[in-house]
């Protein structure tokens, strides 16, 4: 499904301070994700695993290499392809979970359906069924302050899922949870996989790579190891 | 304090634009308002240098019937009768002006010297002027010895200076109009900027005699010239009250006929600057809103000092959480903020001090007043009210938000308490966005007004008409210089009269018709003219003929107002009726109304026309009007032709176009003032948005970011923002265009003829607003729109 191909990824620190001193984020990436696969991605902080994430959901943009996203080279997109090839396809789980705090649970979820031009009608029906999925029908009133840390997490795997993307990606997603809910959050990855949904996931966690098919485990940029 | 000024300058200088934006827009409306101190404190101080200024008082004439209902003169008789008939009720004083006179400096055995032309600085007065306003500082001689005899003048330095340089000037001769010599008798040290008596040239009143002057006839009961004053120094216990009681009395003693006509009143000299009713110069009302306008823009300012304040507080969380956690109160936070603000609007403070300095010659330029540039006591003492009215105004707020920051909450990195100060900040966006449409519908109006009025026909033909200000001329010599005038080729029409319609200094006589009283109860502005008056200037005939060389002598012409004021029906009804006009030496000439003439507005389209006779008279004409070819300019040939038949005057001839413009002076000044407010208002306005909507679009940056990952287009992003802003704007303008129009309709009701506020107008006004708005919030929102999410993301 996802084909990375001797990927470059260079930091360029912008303004005239910086004077130019390059840091190579990726270098020389090769990876292959499969349809229905469950991949975590492990290393050291600084190790490039945020910015290998960024780059398979089409945030960011490689410095060398290709990227194959089912079998459409996506590596030259401009920003306004990579935005309308993404909306579709790919939903994203952050650690700090990145709900919106003016809106409440319901407007945060409904978000990318109101993107995707989704009618209304359909816009409801869907969001009630993602979040009577996840249990938060109770809290979709609520706004994220008011939620605890487990709950934000759910409304923001719900707001990722709810336009059916075939491919989610998640940032730490137990980073901020304690153990009980950051293992809830990790059967819901599995049940949602399990359900044929392919999931690129980046943890500091061991247990939490457990959950996944494989782990890719990055070193200063370079893959280091895939253990199955 | 020092910790403060050392945390200021770190601020100023890690937030150079959030500063900079801040101390310009407070900079700017606190410059202005001093400006506006300056100005109306420079009205409000007219006159008032004199001492014991409360006790003097001006003779006024209130006419009845007459469309015209006041007068700011007096009949020349009344001063000296109230002297005599009531000598314990304080000091009387006449003063008759005069405008634009011709002086000519002698030299020895009268050799002609230099001319100048003198606008207003000539009166003729009475040697008690000077009891009545005793601010005159005598350097040589004094008004007993001085102003009793004849042919005597007595000089301020800066006139002396101007004819005789630094040479001694008493005893030197100046010629009058060509028509007399006077001698320099005394000198005066100059007077100040802010009287209404600017006379620095003061003839002996004796000399009246001797003089073709252009007020009423020293003995006329029955006139009233516009010049002509009466001064009335009240003694010590005497009121206001018992001076018209002893006016009426005298009026009945010494002319009973002209009691149902005129009222003489009296205006106290601290009020003649206001009287717009007797020729005053600004109304009471204009000064309060030029002092609105000042406090609508430090209004804004402040407002706008709120809302970038409160929107970086937010930023300064973790900065307030770690000083709570080692030991700051939140009194102590608060204090802090309100010194910041203190030092940040001291700052503001200085640079509007010398922005106003900057600032002040051209306003003096464009309202054509010598404010000058106080900076008293009273003046300090205003500034620092500002300043401590801005500090507490701006930084009450914003402190009192800083200080609530909860130490726990702000340092684990959460936005502390935003969604009341949101809609706050919501409010004070909207006040200012409402102040700019204000203000822009304000000079939208004004200006269309002036346009409206400069773009109208007064009712005469006024372009390439050239005025040309000339003395008395025999009969004969008349006629001969017409028809030279008449052959330069270029020239297509001449006349001769005692001005043209823009009358400048109107003179009023009494009445009759068909005899059927004495006097009729209004009077009628007179106006000599010859046969070719009417054709020049494109006046029409809306009943009877015109005047002709075949007219019989004393015929007359009346306008409609006139006419319509007689009460005897249409226009065409008073034809052939006998009118009787007392002449200015006091007796009546009776001849038939041959003709009525439409409507002019000779002092504009603010003012009603009045009720004015027209007649053959080579004695009063004082002007000769040059009508020019179409687009001709005045040929050299009208000049020399004038300068052979007046060798010793002044050729100044003056475009009536111009002269009409000038009407709208007031306005075009009001105007000037309300535009810089307006752009005051609108350039603090837009450093507000421009500095909100910069910490909007960075505190929602990582928002914006996640909009962008659920598939926000940067369009949507952007119309997010613009629909917020447009929001504000449409409540502004509920709330500011009925306030704006009422106030406008107020200021247009004063006029004559006045525009209707049409609804083109406010939409102009928002359409106007809205685009700036839209500029300045373009640019950040664009920017933050056009952010990559992986970026915007990371931002905390």
């Amino acid at each position: 499904m996802l084909e990375l191909l001797n990927v470059q990824k260079v930091y360029r620190p912008s303004g005239w301070l910086a004077g130019g001193v390059e840091t190579p984020a990726l270098q020389d990436v090769s990876l292959q994700v499969a349809a229905g696969d469950f991949v975590a991605i492990m290393g050291p902080s600084g190790c490039g695993k945020s910015t290998l994430l960024n780059v398979l959901g089409l945030l960011d943009t490689v410095d060398g290499g290709r990227y194959l996203f089912e079998g459409t080279d996506v590596t030259r997109f401009s920003e306004r392809q990579r935005d309308l090839f993404r909306q579709p396809r790919i939903g994203f789980v952050f650690q700090e979970f990145n709900l919106i705090d003016e809106l409440t649970v319901y407007q945060n979820v409904e978000l990318p359906l109101t993107y995707a031009r989704v009618p209304a009608a359909e816009r409801r029906q869907r969001v009630e069924a993602v979040l009577e999925r996840l249990q938060l029908r109770h809290r979709e009133q609520h706004r994220p302050g008011q939620l605890s840390g487990g709950q934000q997490q759910r409304a923001a795997i719900a707001r990722a899922v709810v336009s059916e993307p075939r491919l989610l990606l998640a940032d730490e997603p137990t980073g901020n949870l304690d153990s009980a809910n950051g293992e809830a959050v990790m059967r819901l990855l599995t049940d949602l996989n399990e359900a044929g949904m392919t999931v690129v996931m980046v943890t500091h966690s061991e247990p939490d790579a457990l959950y996944a098919h494989r782990t890719v485990r990055l070193h200063d940029g370079q893959v280091l190891l895939t253990t199955h | 304090m020092f910790s403060h000024l050392t945390h200021l300058l770190r601020t100023l200088r890690h937030h150079p634009a959030y500063s900079a934006l801040n101390v310009l827009g407070l900079a700017l409306a606190l410059a202005c308002s001093l400006l506006l101190y300056w100005l109306v404190r420079f009205h409000e101080s007219f006159d008032t240098y004199h001492p014991q200024s409360a006790r003097i008082y001006r003779l006024v004439t209130d006419v009845a019937g007459g469309s015209r209902g006041y007068h700011p003169g007096i009949p020349t008789p009344v001063g000296p009768a109230l002297r005599h008939d009531f000598p314990g009720l304080g000091t009387v004083a006449m003063s008759i002006g005069q405008e634009d006179q011709l002086v000519q400096v002698l030299g020895p055995g009268r050799q002609p010297g230099t001319k100048y032309a003198e606008p207003y600085a000539i009166a003729f007065v009475e040697p008690e002027y000077f009891a009545v306003f005793t601010s005159y500082r005598w350097l040589v001689g004094s008004a007993a010895q001085t102003l009793r005899q004849p042919f005597s003048v007595v000089l301020t330095q800066r006139l002396a200076r101007q004819y005789f340089g630094g040479a001694n000037p008493l005893g030197r001769r100046l010629r009058l109009n060509n028509q007399i010599d006077l001698t320099v008798t005394g000198l005066l040290a100059d007077i100040p900027d802010n009287t209404d008596q600017r006379y620095g040239f003061f003839i002996s009143y004796p000399t009246l005699l001797h003089y073709g002057h252009s007020g009423t006839p020293l003995t006329l009961w029955e006139g009233v010239s516009s010049q002509t004053h009466g001064w009335v120094r009240l003694a010590p216990g005497r009121t206001p009250a018992q001076l018209e009681h002893a006016l009426l009395a005298l009026h009945q003693r010494h002319h009973p006929t002209s009691l149902p006509t005129y009222r003489y009143r009296v205006l106290p000299l601290l009020e003649q600057h206001f009287a717009m009713d007797y020729d005053g110069t600004i109304a009471r009302s204009t000064l309060l809103i030029l002092s609105c306008i000042g406090g609508l823009l430090l209004l804004t300012a402040g407002v706008n000092f709120v809302n970038l304040a409160t929107a970086q507080a937010l930023g300064r969380g973790r900065e307030i959480g770690v000083r709570r956690t080692v030991g700051a109160t939140s009194r102590g936070i608060f204090w802090q903020f309100l010194a910041e603000t203190l030092l940040l609007v001291l700052l503001a403070a200085g640079t509007g001090l010398v922005l106003a300095y900057a600032a002040l010659p051209g306003l003096r330029e464009w309202t054509n007043t010598p404010i000058p540039h106080w900076l008293d006591g009273r003046a300090w003492l205003f500034l620092a009210g500002l300043v401590l009215f801005l500090t507490l105004g701006a930084g009450w707020y914003p402190g009192r938000v800083l200080a609530g920051f909860r130490p726990a909450q702000v340092l684990k990195g959460q936005t502390p308490g935003q969604a009341g100060g949101l809609w706050v900040r919501r409010g004070l966006v909207v006040a200012q966005l409402a102040l700019s449409q204000s203000f822009t519908l304000g000079v939208l109006v004004m200006y269309q007004q002036l346009s409206v009025w400069l773009d109208t026909n007064p009712g005469f033909a006024t372009s390439g008409r050239v005025v040309v200000p000339t003395p008395w001329l025999a009969g004969a010599a008349q006629a001969r210089l017409r028809a030279e005038l008449a052959q330069v080729p270029g020239v297509a029409g001449v006349t001769f009269g005692f001005d043209s319609p823009a009358v400048g200094t109107t003179n009023t006589s009494y009445f009759s018709y068909d005899r059927r009283a004495l006097n009729e109860k209004f009077d009628v502005t007179r106006l000599a003219i010859d046969d070719h008056y009417l054709a020049v200037f494109g006046l029409q005939l809306v009943a009877g003929q015109p005047l002709t060389a075949d007219s019989k002598p004393s015929s007359f012409l009346l306008n409609e107002t006139a006419a319509r004021m007689l009460g005897v029906g249409p226009p065409a009804a008073v034809i052939g009726h006998e009118l009787g006009l007392n002449s200015r030496s006091n007796d009546v000439a009776y001849g038939p109304i041959v003709g009525v003439v439409r409507d002019w507005r000779l002092q504009g389209l603010q003012k009603e026309p009045l009720p004015m006779v027209l007649f053959h008279n080579p004695g009063e004409y004082r002007s000769i009007t040059v009508q020019l070819a179409p687009s001709a300019t005045l040929p050299l040939a009208v000049r020399t032709t004038w300068e052979r038949y007046f060798p010793r005057y002044l050729f100044a001839p003056l475009r009536l176009d111009e002269r009409v413009a000038s009407f709208y002076e007031r306005e075009q000044t009001q105007l000037a003032i309300v535009r810089l407010a307006a752009l005051t208002a609108i350039a603090i306005g837009c450093l507000g948005l421009y500095g909100l909507v910069a910490f909007i679009t960075q505190r929602r940056a990582r928002e914006i970011g996640i909009r962008k990952v659920m598939g926000a287009r940067p369009w949507q992003i952007m119309a997010s923002f613009v629909g917020e802003f447009a929001g504000l704007l449409a409540v502004a303008f509920v709330v500011a265009a009925p306030l704006t129009s009422w106030l406008m309709q107020r200021w247009l009701d004063q006029f004559a003829t006045h525009i209707s506020l049409r609804p083109l107008l406010f939409g102009v006004a928002l359409a106007a607003t809205a685009t700036l708005t839209l500029l300045t919030i373009g640019y950040r929102t664009l920017r933050a729109a056009l952010v990559p999410p992986a970026r915007a993301l990371r931002a905390k």
